[in-house]
């Protein structure tokens, strides 16, 4: 059963926090290792991820942004650039998710290793990103729209509701993952289909009713809708579907929880 | 009182692991243990034993026994299926240095990334860093990647680290080598100091006599039960009784099935005029006896046994051999065969010699094994003749 203490270890892991901290120091770091802009990337990747998408979807192919205040490029570009802060988000950490524990069999066999961080690890390496993103929207959404008000601090009230959505599908997958190998194939394809599926290219309201309903079953696109609602519309967050889905977030959690900490005492024997 | 409780506690403690399940049938089994049934292997059946603060415990057993398995159920790297196992302290497992390293870590960032798996906080670990570093020699390095290391430097800097967080528990597996021969020396003043410091050791090894010398206990474990507890004397000659008893007709059977037959010395010996304690003879008068026994293979044809007689520097006085003699030994029906070889009376002069009996193939040309100075003969003289050895003459009067 879940005990506190071992809820505390999954959920707060504070007594791990030098080597989470040292692990996702490396993480980051290492992925701009021996470029000579270095961590400048992290910056110049998204803006430029944010041109070539908007010179592609308003340049060439004459897009709109519907029901758009100015309906112009830049409002394409930030409603995207929304969209897609969420979704690389998500992909980045449930693609990885399944081989995150498979790919370190030592620390798995050879030392007594706190597995239950490497979700967190994970997770802070994907959240530098983010934020950075996530600056680069305000400071964005001031220049060509209008100053966030109050109400985009309730945007970090969904962000706040995300994670421990991510935190218990990194568990559920990391530890299936281990026992069933095509988990990492599935969940590669899936999360390419979640791209087209979420509305990361388009509002949900441009699509009709039935099929607007489908659509708020996938956890991203209360996200990306609360984001946009509450950062680029300056709106009060829809409480209801708010309160649902951290409801839904957080069984996610527990329930990953329960399952990596029941079958970890036989990774070892597996991995 | 915590310092009077075992530092270990292994209670019925078995492992299994499932052998050929489908990846489902593995998820299954783990919510529903009937459902392993039929599919299971026991690396480890009940093993029930503590181990007392400062004690020295040793672990022996053939390859495949389960010492592996129950040195990794100790560090908690393996779960018991079944059982309980209670640690009271810190362990340090030598068992492979350094698997807990990053290797695109520098020195430095590993030597505080793992110190922390092992349990010390940042600081105990800053406390500690100098020694750390200094005690593997690699300072010079400690900036650098640990992927850079030669693996000597690495194992020095992993075993450095694992001995300098004040374990309570040390376990050793037999293959610990690290580094070059002075370091080795190095790494087991170490592991003595921590020994004379109270910490418990485990220690896994095929080398008997270390067993014997070092532990106060020992625990011989044999297809993945344990035979016998006890001091380590009697356990390591139950033990030997035990290898000499079961590998004599897996040797034969298993050597029949292969194209490579083989012959061992299983025992010399010497008698001087019918003595074995004192290996002194008279030149001329006194005889000198070999005896060898000899087991081999039953599908390869009888082996040759020789002997041969050398001074202390080397030299080979003499030598015969079965083979030139043209005897063949029979054998036994588990392929053992009784030779010996007689000098009488012994015409070797006065001084020290070496005697070596080695084993040949059918036609004396393939060595199968030597045994080299497995005694040294002392001879005495009491007529002023010079020299090694009296050579068969005669003089005869030709004025």
């Amino acid at each position: 059963m879940l005990t506190s203490q071992l809820l505390k270890n999954y959920l707060l892991p504070i007594r791990h926090r030098e080597i989470i901290w040292q692990l996702v120091r490396r993480e980051i770091l290492s992925r701009y290792r021996g470029s000579i802009l270095g961590l400048a990337w992290s910056l110049i990747t998204p803006i430029l991820m944010l041109l070539v998408y908007t010179s592609v979807f308003v340049g060439i192919f004459k897009l709109k942004w519907p029901a758009g205040e100015m309906g112009g490029g830049i409002e394409f570009a930030i409603q995207l650039f929304t969209g897609l802060l969420i979704f690389n988000l998500f992909a980045e950490t449930v693609t990885r998710a399944p081989t995150l524990v498979l790919e370190q069999p030592n620390l798995v066999k050879k030392v007594v290793f706190p597995l239950e961080i490497l979700p967190w690890v994970s997770l802070g390496a994907a959240l530098f990103q983010f934020t950075v993103g996530v600056i680069i929207l305000l400071v964005a959404q001031s220049i060509f729209r209008s100053i966030p008000t109050t109400f985009a601090f309730f945007g970090i009230i969904y962000l706040i509701s995300f994670i421990p959505l991510l935190l218990g599908i990194m568990y559920w997958l990391s530890a299936l993952g281990i026992f069933i190998r095509d988990v990492s194939q599935i969940i590669t394809v899936t999360v390419t289909l979640m791209l087209f599926l979420s509305p990361v290219f388009y509002p949900i309201s441009a699509l009709s009713e039935n099929l607007q309903f489908w659509m708020w079953l996938n956890p991203l696109t209360t996200i990306i809708e609360g984001l946009r609602m509450t950062i680029l519309a300056n709106q009060e967050p829809n409480w209801g579907s708010l309160a649902i889905f951290t409801l839904i977030s957080i069984s996610m959690t527990l329930s990953g929880i329960w399952f990596f900490h029941s079958t970890r005492k036989f990774f070892a024997d597996v991995v | 009182m915590l310092s009077d409780c075992p530092v270990i506690e292994i209670e019925n403690v078995s492992k299994s692991y499932m052998t050929h399940p489908s990846p489902l049938r593995r998820l299954y089994a783990m919510f529903d243990r009937s459902a392993a049934e039929g599919y299971e292997f026991f690396a480890l059946k009940q093993a029930h034993f503590e181990l007392q603060k400062g004690e020295v415990l040793g672990l022996i057993g053939r390859n495949g026994a389960g010492k592996s398995t129950l040195l990794q159920l100790i560090c908690g790297t393996l779960t018991p299926t079944t059982g309980r196992i209670t640690i009271r302290g810190r362990i340090a497992a030598l068992l492979e240095l350094g698997a807990g390293f990053n290797p695109e870590f520098s020195g430095r960032e590993n030597i505080f990334l793992y110190g922390t798996v092992l349990g010390l906080t940042h600081r105990e670990l800053l406390t500690r860093y100098n020694q750390i570093v200094e005690f593997a020699g690699i300072s010079a390095f400690i900036e650098q990647p640990v992927k850079t290391y030669s693996s000597g430097m690495y194992m020095r800097l992993a075993f450095s680290i694992a001995t300098h967080i004040d374990p309570d528990i040390l376990i050793i597996d037999e293959a610990l080598s690290v580094g070059d021969g002075a370091f080795g020396r190095k790494s087991f003043e170490r592991i003595m100091e921590l020994k004379d410091r109270g910490c418990s050791i485990i220690f896994c090894s095929h080398s008997l006599y270390q067993v014997d010398a070092l532990c106060h206990r020992a625990i011989w474990l044999e297809a993945g039960v344990v035979q016998m507890c006890d001091r380590p004397g009697e356990v390591i000659s139950a033990y030997e009784e035990y290898l000499l008893q079961t590998e004599a007709p897996k040797t034969i059977s298993a050597n029949t099935k292969t194209t490579l037959g083989h012959a061992r010395i299983l025992a010399t010996r010497i008698f001087c005029d019918d003595q074995t304690t004192y290996l002194e003879l008279e030149s001329g008068v006194s005889e000198l006896r070999i005896e060898i026994d000899v087991r081999s293979d039953l599908a390869i044809p009888a082996p040759h046994a020789a002997v041969s007689i050398h001074l202390k520097d080397g030299t080979t006085v003499t030598s015969t051999s079965s083979h030139l003699s043209g005897l063949v030994s029979a054998r036994d029906d588990k392929g053992i065969s009784k030779l010996a070889v007689i000098f009488s009376p012994c015409q070797l002069l006065q001084g020290r010699y070496l005697i070596s009996i080695h084993l040949f193939c059918e036609n004396g040309i393939h060595v199968y094994e030597s045994a080299d100075a497995v005694a040294t003969i002392n001879v005495r003289q009491k007529s002023a003749e010079r020299g090694v050895a009296r050579l068969p003459h005669r003089w005869v009067d030709i004025t």
